[in-house]
């Protein structure tokens, strides 16, 4: 039945953006939030076109499926027993960024330097995920912020190239909208975060194929908590950060 | 109408220079003191690049000038009904001109101090002349809100000068303005 549900979720992916499954209640308020959280992805990837490099159509068209949790639980329990080390497709992901800037917004988006993801589908309290996020190679939705950002009032990224999550807990089910708390360093000042977290089944994989996932990790950071407050009169403390992240099972 | 300046009186390009860099200075003046008070955003920040554009056009006249007066000394000051007033009125010059390459310098640093690119007119980006540093901008801003200050202090009495000459009917309002000698 669970299966069926992910079918008729692959089949209205030509419609609905973010098709996604409505197999069941829980899967439903899944549903719903990735509608808007796709549609916030895009914001942010639209924000930062500047860049040639992404080819942000492509990767709009690559939609995300939401994962038949309890399909998959039900089929990959006896092949995933243990946590599994998924590798980074760095080239399609992206962090996304979002701040305040006056009346306006600053969007932009870093490079993800590395990945060490072990993920237990079966039971997401044994996952532990960590991330080098190249703070160097900071875009902006316009050239001066991206300077200001790399500063050494904001990132400081000569000295600090690298932010560093590093998760300590998973909470939930990502699958159905779960949190990942974890410590995030930015100009070596260590502090938790809390990001919420969605998992998808990449577009065109089959509904039991675990080997190649989206991963959609939200949450916001304070820039004062990190001594990262450069010109505090003119851009906003918070910045709000998506995270889609593509990955492939190492094997 | 000579190009050049002679014993009694200031050339065109001399005139040209002091005028068009007062409009440029004062300008400039406005613009940064008003660029305190605007709110940020995308819609002002080109008030910033303006302010940058406008400030660098002066240096380099103030640099072209300070070289045309070599090849071309300007007239000193008229005589004076006091000493101390001549005194007053080349001490005066020399401020100004001490400033008007010291100031932008010192805005100039603190934008490259900043780690921003400093783009003039939208296309020409300037090389940076000082570390990326926060102490570097915060120093040289400083300088630049006090050497700005020094500036209109200078001026203030540049212009008091000029009103001073004015008031007395010596003609030194006119040669700047038209280059006839004075009394001639
Ligand atoms: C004739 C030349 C210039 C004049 C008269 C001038 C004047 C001013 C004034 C009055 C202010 C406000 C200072 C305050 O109240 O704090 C200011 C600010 C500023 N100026 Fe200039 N400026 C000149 C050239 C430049 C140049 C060439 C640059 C950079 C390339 C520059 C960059 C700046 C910057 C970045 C600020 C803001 C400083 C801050 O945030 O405290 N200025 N300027
Ligand atoms: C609109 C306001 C201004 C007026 C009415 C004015 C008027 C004059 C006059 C009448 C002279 C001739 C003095 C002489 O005959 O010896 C003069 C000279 C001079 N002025 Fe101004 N001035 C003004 C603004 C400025 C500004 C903004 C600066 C530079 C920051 C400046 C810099 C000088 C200098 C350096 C001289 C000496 C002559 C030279 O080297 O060109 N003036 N000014």
């Amino acid at each position: 039945m669970c299966i069926a549900a992910t079918e008729a979720s692959r089949k209205r992916e030509g419609s609905a953006g973010a098709g996604a499954s409505r197999g069941d209640p829980g899967q439903a308020r899944g549903d719903h939030r990735e509608m808007k959280g796709s549609a916030r992805v895009s914001a942010y990837l639209e924000g930062v076109s500047v860049s040639g490099r992404l080819r942000i159509g492509v990767m709009l068209h690559l939609r995300l499926s939401l994962l038949a949790v309890l399909a998959l639980l039900a089929l990959a329990a006896p092949v995933l027993a243990a946590p599994v080390a998924y590798r980074l497709d760095a080239d399609r992901s992206t962090v996304g960024f979002e701040t305040d800037f006056g009346e306006d917004r600053i969007t932009g988006r870093f490079p993800v330097a590395e990945a060490d993801l072990r993920i237990d589908i079966q039971r997401p309290g044994n996952s532990r995920i960590r991330v080098a996020i190249d703070a160097a190679g900071a875009e902006a939705s316009f050239p001066f912020a991206a300077q200001a950002l790399k500063g050494p009032r904001v990132l400081d990224a000569r000295r600090f190239p690298q932010i560093i999550f590093e998760s300590t807990r998973v909470l939930g089910n990502p699958a159905a909208g779960g949190r990942i708390e974890g410590l995030v360093t930015i100009r070596g000042i260590t502090r938790p975060v809390t990001l919420e977290a969605q998992l998808y089944r990449q577009d065109g994989t089959l509904p039991e194929d675990l080997s190649r996932l989206s991963v959609v990790l939200r949450g916001a950071v304070s820039r004062a908590a990190f001594g990262a407050d450069g010109w505090a009169d003119m851009v906003g403390d918070e910045v709000r950060v998506v995270i889609l992240a593509r990955i492939e099972r190492a094997e | 109408m000579g190009l050049a300046n002679a014993p009694d009186r200031f050339g065109l390009v001399s005139r040209a220079l002091h005028w068009g860099m007062a409009a440029l200075i004062l300008g400039n003046l406005g613009l940064g003191l008003a660029l305190m008070q605007v709110p940020p955003g995308l819609s002002t920040l080109w008030l910033y690049g303006l302010h940058k554009s406008l400030g660098f056009t002066a240096l380099v006249l103030v640099l072209v000038r300070l070289v045309w007066h070599r090849l071309s000394p300007p007239p000193r000051p008229l005589p004076a009904p006091r000493p101390w007033q001549d005194r007053l009125a080349r001490a005066t010059h020399a401020a100004l001109y001490a400033l008007m390459v010291a100031v932008p310098l010192a805005g100039w640093s603190a934008a490259s101090a900043s780690g921003i690119d400093t783009v003039l007119f939208g296309r020409l980006t300037l090389p940076a002349i000082a570390p990326v540093s926060v102490a570097w901008e915060d120093w040289a801003a400083l300088a630049h809100r006090w050497l700005t200050r020094a500036l209109m202090a200078v001026l203030a009495l540049h212009l008091a000068g000029v009103a001073a000459r004015l008031a007395a009917g010596d003609g030194t309002f006119r040669r700047m303005l038209t280059g006839r000698p004075a009394g001639g």
